[in-house]
């Protein structure tokens, strides 16, 4: 069973630190939430998790079945098992679909082994049909052209096809119609088992009502700060955010948002 | 680089090397002349593109293209250490084809010349792959000279090593409503330089004339450089004309994404420059020249990191 362990977690972009001592135990057969307002950290958590060149690690560790990832590249990470669906997938003309998802198993495989092309061909066409996707997806260029629900349907499909032991989807519901987030969704839950550990993060319930989360957390400026079940859901459904600004004791979930003089206007009398 | 021995099965080819000659040319006739060989297309229907395939120091060729029948013509060019290729098209009033070129082995140095010229509604559509090593000069000339006439270059250079590329394009339309369509995909890696000077020229008279340029350039390599120098001359107002030219490095969000999926850096590179060569290799008809084609391009990228 995989399990990913975030320990104390510090990560900055720019300078800026965002994350601040994050833990997170995520194992393999569990769904995981990240929710909160927007401009809190979940998707740098995400992003930092995957190894983005953008997000430093200041300190803290990120173990996968006991590996040391922290400080790995992203394809390392990626084939040692982590998977992030990404909120903005990149597009890249030229390069088909089905080459690059076929070069991305193949990537998987031992150096000595081939990829079935046969096989993977029926596997692809398999993925594509239960999203959805339509018959030239295999050949049309990676994300090109791509409506946003379409994207998100094909972050879906590459993480069926490679099988990843950790899984982070971030905001995969934006961008998608009613019966797009209902595909998604029901493709998602058919996915779970106890090889696969998912993390969704979002900050809009309806996703969670097509994939039910087994653990919920909150983030609020970079923290997790509450950690439940599906009541939390509930209760961010009928009153918001707002309850965890008392509880917390702050104005702002931005921290961000800093007054900041901007000078005094200069005045002149007018001329006599 | 020796022609591949594949060639020896395929029917409609004319083939010279310092060591033989073989013409078993079925769509096309072949004179020699003093100034070199003569090569008269379209009055055949093609079932398949013909191949001529040439290997060594170089030749000085004419292409005739007679009005007719379509016409395919794939050139396989195999340069020794130094060599030198002269290449005049010629397509008369009406005449249609599609010719694709190939330079590919190990060079020194690699003078290419050609001079296009384009009749009157003719349409010609040539696909030229640049894969020899070493310091190339290219000097290509069209002239549209009928009215109606058309002309599409797509070329792709691929460069890598301390491989320079000097190239010239220029392109004239000499006649009203007459097309022309300049597409060059550029990728240079390690230490190579390449340099582009394309120029379209619409002369005065030449009213409904449409004259474009595309230039895009990957630089994979710290010490590798892309030069486009794109330019139009136009003289005449009832024209339609554009240009434009893009080079940059591999895009990092898009390397960030295939490497998010596990490739490592080589080869999401490599995946990336497939996106530029692809629609090139298809040029190639034929499975074996398909993965001839392949197979140069990935021995001159094969050190992409």
């Amino acid at each position: 069973m995989a399990t990913l362990t975030i320990r104390k977690l510090n990560v900055s972009v720019e300078g800026t630190m965002i994350l601040k001592d994050i833990d997170l135990v995520v194992r393999g057969g569990e769904t995981h939430a990240i929710m909160g307002p927007n401009g809190t950290g979940k998707s740098t958590l995400a992003s930092a998790v995957m190894g983005h060149p953008k997000y430093a690690i200041e300190s803290g560790v990120i173990l996968l079945d006991g590996l040391d990832v922290t400080h790995m590249a992203v394809d390392e990470r990626s084939r040692a098992g982590l998977f992030l669906a990404m909120q903005n997938p990149v597009e890249v003309p030229g390069v088909t679909n089905f080459d690059f998802v076929k070069t991305a198993v193949q990537a998987r495989l031992p150096q000595d082994k081939r990829l079935r092309v046969g096989k993977f061909i029926l596997a692809f066409e398999d993925a594509a049909a239960k999203l959805k996707m339509g018959s030239g997806l295999a050949h049309r260029y990676l994300n090109e052209g791509f409506s946003g629900g379409e994207k998100k349907r094909n972050e879906i499909l590459q993480m069926q096809l490679l099988q990843p032991k950790i899984a982070f989807l971030d905001e995969i519901d934006s961008g998608l119609d009613v019966d797009a987030l209902r595909i998604v969704g029901e493709a998602v839950t058919a996915m779970k088992s106890p090889t696969l550990g998912m993390v969704l993060i979002t900050h809009y319930e309806r996703l969670l009502d097509y994939i039910v989360p087994d653990v919920v957390h909150i983030m609020i400026r970079g923290r997790i700060v509450k950690t439940g079940g599906r009541e939390l859901i509930r209760k961010i459904d009928s009153e918001g955010y707002d309850w965890l600004k008392a509880e917390l004791g702050i104005d702002d979930f931005d921290e961000r948002k800093k007054p900041v003089s901007l000078g005094t206007c200069a005045t002149k009398s007018p001329a006599k | 680089m020796k022609p591949p021995r594949f060639f020896d099965g395929v029917p409609d080819l004319f083939l010279r090397t310092p060591r033989r000659t073989d013409d078993r040319l079925k769509t096309g006739t072949l004179a020699a002349l003093k100034s070199g060989a003569r090569f008269t297309f379209g009055s055949k229907r093609q079932s398949a593109p013909a191949s001529i395939v040439l290997a060594g120091t170089g030749e000085a060729l004419t292409v005739r293209l007679k009005a007719g029948e379509p016409t395919g013509i794939r050139f396989f060019l195999f340069p020794s250490p130094t060599s030198t290729w002269n290449m005049n098209i010629i397509a008369d009033e009406g005449a249609e084809a599609d010719i694709a070129c190939i330079i590919a082995g190990k060079s020194e140095s690699t003078s290419f010349t050609r001079f296009v010229s384009v009749g009157k509604g003719a349409s010609i559509a040539l696909t030229t792959v640049f894969l020899q090593s070493g310091t190339s000069v290219v000097r290509e000339k069209a002239a549209v000279r009928g009215e109606g006439g058309s002309f599409r270059s797509e070329t792709l250079a691929v460069l890598s090593g301390n491989d320079a590329m000097d190239a010239l394009q220029d392109v004239r339309h000499e006649a009203p409503r007459t097309i022309t369509d300049l597409v060059n995909s550029l990728v240079a890696s390690d230490a190579a330089s390449i340099g582009f000077d394309v120029t379209g020229a619409i002369a005065k008279g030449n009213a409904g004339a449409n004259c474009r340029q595309q230039n895009r350039g990957v630089i994979l390599g710290d010490g590798a450089a892309i030069t486009v120098s794109p330019k139009l001359l136009i003289d005449e107002f009832d024209v339609q004309a554009g240009h434009g030219c893009a080079i940059g490095r591999v895009n990092a969000d898009e390397l960030y994404y295939l490497s998010s999926r596990g490739l490592d850096p080589a080869t999401a590179k490599r995946l990336i420059v497939s996106g530029y060569t692809a629609p090139f290799l298809a040029a190639f008809s034929g499975p074996e020249s398909g993965k001839l084609v392949e197979r140069a391009l990935a021995q001159k990228l094969g050190g992409v990191d």
